[in-house]
């Protein structure tokens, strides 16, 4: 009778540890799936403030662009177009520029393209999935 | 001491049940928790694949002059994601036609977190072709992430004016 009791705790002490253990998985796979949704991808917010041209020495365009989110980015990946154009990294070393290589939040620059012949009308700044756009003065 | 024998069948028999039932239970168990660990793990990656796109979509010129392999547009592509991607896999489908999108020489061959790929798409007349007037078209995207296992995938889906 004793041991029948024992072996019975005994094999339901085990049954216990496996399915703990089970559970523990689970709930490790069942955290792991919640963290798709915790994933920060890259969310920055620069804009583009003013954007100026003037005919002089073959046309000139002085784009202003402020970083006003929360997060600093490479200049190489800032692009900006002109009228549909074709976008360019306001880190193409053709553009003249007041930065290090990089836009801290708060931060502003200059960015001035020479050899813009044609006046243009729009100018459109995009980075990562955020895009500003402004009506080029002239 | 009677009741030995037969507390011992019982007792066995118990044991065969709960180890029959257990066996069952923990097979169950093991495959959701794989199931769920699968779907976490893919659900990661792909959270962790995605694009923009870097044209101005009011205004994307196409070129209806030349031959049916001339290049009529290019496409800009952000990687704005977490992961680098695929080049190769990406398919690109303007106004619901398919259209062969290749990366332009000038682009990078890694195509890893921020940088941009040129594709140059070339479509034949007769499967395409925009009027002459600026008109609106569904533009779609999908991309696939480089690392394999498992395989992050995205699509966008965005309207853009071909001019």
């Amino acid at each position: 009778m004793a041991g029948s009791s024992i072996a019975g705790m005994i094999v339901g002490t085990v049954f216990i540890v496996i399915f703990a253990s089970a559970t523990v998985t689970m709930v490790d796979n069942i955290n792991k799936a919640q963290q798709a949704t915790e994933v920060n991808l890259p969310d920055p917010e620069i804009n583009l403030i003013t954007a100026t041209w003037t005919s002089p020495d073959g046309g000139t365009l002085i784009l202003e662009i402020s970083n006003v989110g929360s997060e600093t980015i490479s200049i190489n990946y800032i692009y900006f177009s002109l009228d549909g154009g074709t976008p360019i990294s306001i880190g193409d070393p053709s553009l003249t520029l007041d930065s290090t290589g990089s836009l801290f939040p708060g931060e502003t620059i200059l960015v001035t393209q020479t050899g813009v012949t044609d006046a243009p009308t729009d100018a459109l700044l995009v980075a990562f999935e955020y895009s500003s756009s402004v009506t080029v003065t002239q | 001491m009677g009741d030995g024998p037969s507390e011992l069948i019982m007792l066995t028999t118990g044991l065969v049940v709960a180890t029959i039932v257990s066996s069952l239970l923990l097979s169950t168990w093991g495959s959701i928790s794989q199931g769920l660990d699968n779907q976490g793990e893919q659900e990661l990656m792909d959270s962790k694949t995605r694009i923009s796109i870097v044209n101005n979509p009011a205004s994307i010129t196409w070129d209806e002059t030349g031959t049916d392999t001339d290049v009529k547009t290019s496409i800009f592509i952000q990687n704005s994601g977490k992961t680098t991607l695929n080049i190769e896999s990406t398919y690109i489908v303007i106004g619901g036609v398919m259209m062969t999108a290749s990366p332009s020489a000038a682009s990078p061959t890694m195509w890893s977190v921020g940088e941009v790929i040129e594709f140059e798409i070339t479509v034949l007349v007769a499967d395409f072709n925009p009027p002459d007037v600026p008109t609106e078209f569904f533009l779609n995207i999908g991309v696939t992430s480089e690392l394999n296992s498992p395989t992050g995938t995205y699509s966008t889906s965005e309207v853009i004016r071909l001019v």
